[in-house]
């Protein structure tokens, strides 16, 4: 096992390097970074003053090369706009972000996983398609129709929840179901199915036979056995975590990194980007070595399959 | 192997498991104006097996075997009929008695690789009834009825270490009934149990299923398509066609001398591997009848409310047989058979299976 967790961590830090490395050449293709920040009027003398003082005057290797020196001793650059290192830029809306996602996350396992579940055992019957009616219309809704839905509902009309901000944990509530129920519906689907083809398994007959109460054999053999598929669906869902969170804050001017991206986007402040980028292939990076680990947890199989069990 | 129970016995000791006019429909959907359509998997099946007897049940897929072992562990409930476990009707039964009574029931199932979770290793499932039943509270004790368990069905110790996957196809169904047979239930089904393994290790398994079943005492019902199977573990055999026990009768005679002839057809459709001797063409014509007729219960059985399910398939069939359907009636020689025109007795069969 812990074999297996180093090889997995091995091949997610060079994951992580590849991306970060065609994202730094990519960036500095083809393009002036000195017009682009500055503007389309700005004279050439202030543009290419612009480019020397950040170095854009110089080869992408040696600028290339520079940036990884400067990473090793955790430089990561500076803002164009204000000169402040651009690591703080994110950090401080990090932890806002992370409060979002995080809590969404939960509430979208939880609520996914228990749907799926309870629809998967009444299957066929009225709760079945209530559970599945509602996942199809939750799918299918935009999180931002959803959020100012929810808006309209707690803050205008019952007026019991703040409707923007982030001052208080009451207002994480409304940004947090609005993340969490859009992905519950996915994960409500995906948990059914995956419950479906296992209760269909001989092994689940064997333990009704063997005397085991209904509850039981959902705990011990299917619902262990469905996690599998289920593990994958939201290791996908985790690396877009924060992708997701961007239009949740939006709609509930909540202060997190989607709003700090646009702004960053929009001013081509660089060295921000690029920190934003690593933190978002970090994350994702770390969802799919997670759901690797789980993986190897689920399933003896591909936990096996480095020393002599048959894939 | 011995001659079979008679049928008289059942006077004497009342049967563990006895199952009268056993019916078990199942409907297919109904849409608001359409007609109500079913299969009868189950028709009005009769029979009881007594403690240390093992009862083969054989039939074409679609029968209705493997429904019929369901109800007579309960996992499915009758339509119509009644099941009766040492006395108790099943479906009188509250779901948590049942649960209880499973104690004394197992399944082994046709597939030895999906009857087992792939997620666990096979010590812990092997020994898992004792805990659902809270029987062996104690991890030293859970241990050593393990290692006695997997002794008894011929695996070595260490293989409880081991996932499903890692073990071969007679291992697993090895394990399988290790695992069936944790509680020392007083009925067992098998269902298909050697049908998915080699030849070779059929007849080991095969072995060990005999040889269990003479050290319990448990009443076995086996369920297979394989009559050579049946000869090999059973004392009784009862052939099933369309839901219905068409024959039955102690496995020795109703091989050697058939009345059905649908067990005939049966018994010629199976491969004979007795050197020198060759299937007649006529034989090989009987045996194309088996599949040519209409296999779908559906056709056979709802279509047809009246006759017997077998006549369109059936070489002796008369007009009779689509008017009447013929009941199982006991014979002297404590054999069953349903047909208007049974084989004469003593008749000698198209082939002999020996």
């Amino acid at each position: 096992m812990i074999a297996y967790a180093g090889r997995r961590l091995v091949r997610a830090l060079l994951t992580l390097w590849v991306t970060l490395t065609a994202f730094f050449v990519l960036l500095r293709l083809n393009v002036d970074i000195g017009m682009l920040a500055l503007n389309q009027n700005a004279s050439p003398e202030a543009v290419a003053a612009f480019n020397a003082r950040w170095g854009f005057d110089q080869p992408v290797l040696v600028q290339y090369l520079d940036y990884v020196r400067g990473l090793l001793v955790g430089d990561f650059g500076f803002s164009f706009r204000d000169s402040r290192p651009a690591v703080d830029w994110v950090f401080e809306r990090l932890p806002k972000t992370l409060q979002l996602s995080m809590t969404g996350f939960a509430l979208m396992v939880t609520i996914g996983v228990t749907a799926g579940i309870a629809a998967a055992i009444n299957r066929g019957r009225a709760l079945d398609r209530t559970i599945m009616s509602l996942a199809v219309a939750g799918y299918s809704m935009p999180s931002f129709v959803l959020g100012l839905g929810l808006m309209y509902a707690f803050a205008v009309f019952l007026q019991v929840l703040p409707s923007s901000g982030s001052t208080t944990w009451a207002h994480l509530i409304l940004p947090a179901a609005t993340y969490g129920l859009t992905g519950a519906a996915g994960v409500a689907r995906y948990t059914r199915s995956a419950m479906l083809d296992v209760i269909g398994r001989p092994y689940i007959l064997a333990a009704h036979a063997t005397g085991t109460p209904p509850g039981e054999v959902i705990t011990r053999h299917a619902a262990p056995n469905a996690a599998i598929p289920v593990v994958t669906f939201l290791g996908f869902s985790a690396g877009q975590l924060v992708g997701h969170a961007v239009i949740v804050e939006t709609v509930f001017a909540w202060p997190g990194l989607g709003q700090a991206l646009v702004t960053a986007v929009a001013f081509r402040d660089l060295a921000v980007v690029q920190v934003m980028v690593m933190v978002f292939v970090a994350f994702m990076v770390t969802a799919n070595f997670i759901v690797d680990l789980l993986y190897g947890l689920l399933n003896p199989k591909i936990r096996m399959a480095g020393h002599g069990g048959k894939r | 192997m011995t001659g079979g129970m008679a049928m008289g016995d059942g006077e004497t000791a009342p049967p563990l498991v006895d199952a009268s006019a056993l019916t078990r429909l199942f409907e297919t959907r109904r849409w608001p104006f359409g007609r109500r359509r079913g299969v009868r998997a189950v028709d009005g099946v009769d029979l009881s097996i007594q403690a240390g007897e093992c009862v083969g049940i054989v039939g074409e897929s679609g029968s209705g075997k493997s429904t019929l072992g369901a109800l007579l562990l309960g996992l499915q409930r009758p339509s119509a009929g009644d099941v009766r476990f040492a006395g108790q009707r099943l479906a009188a039964l509250t779901p948590r008695a049942l649960r209880r009574l499973r104690a004394e029931m197992a399944l082994v199932h046709q597939n030895p690789l999906g009857a087992l979770d792939p997620r666990m290793r096979l010590g812990p499932q092997i020994v898992e009834p004792l805990i659902i039943h809270a029987i062996a509270a104690d991890a030293r004790e859970r241990r050593a009825r393990l290692e006695a368990a997997l002794t008894d069905v011929g695996l070595p110790p260490a293989i409880a270490e081991r996932f499903p996957h890692q073990v071969s196809g007679g291992q697993r169904q090895r394990a399988v009934i290790a695992r069936a047979l944790m509680l020392s239930p007083r009925f067992v089904v098998f269902d298909e149990a050697v049908s998915a393994l080699d030849v070779s290790v059929q007849a080991q398994i095969l072995n060990l299923i005999k040889r269990l079943q003479r050290q319990s005492g448990a009443a076995h019902l086996f369920i297979t398509h394989d009559l050579r199977a049946v000869r090999q573990v059973a004392d009784r055999v009862a052939v099933m066609f369309a839901g219905r026990i068409v024959e039955d009768g102690p496995v020795a005679e109703v091989i050697r001398a058939p009345r059905h002839p649908y067990t005939r057809a049966l018994i010629d459709a199976a491969p004979k591997l007795v050197p020198g001797r060759r299937r007649r063409d006529a034989r090989t014509t009987e045996v194309g009848s088996v599949d040519a007729g209409p296999a779908d219960p559906t056709l056979a059985v709802a279509t047809t409310p009246a006759g017997c399910a077998y006549r369109t398939r059936c070489p002796a069939a008369t007009a009779l047989c689509s008017t009447v359907r013929p009941r199982l009636a006991s014979e002297d020689t404590g054999r069953r058979v349903a047909c208007h025109h049974p084989a004469a007795e003593g008749a000698q069969p198209l082939a002999q299976a020996s």
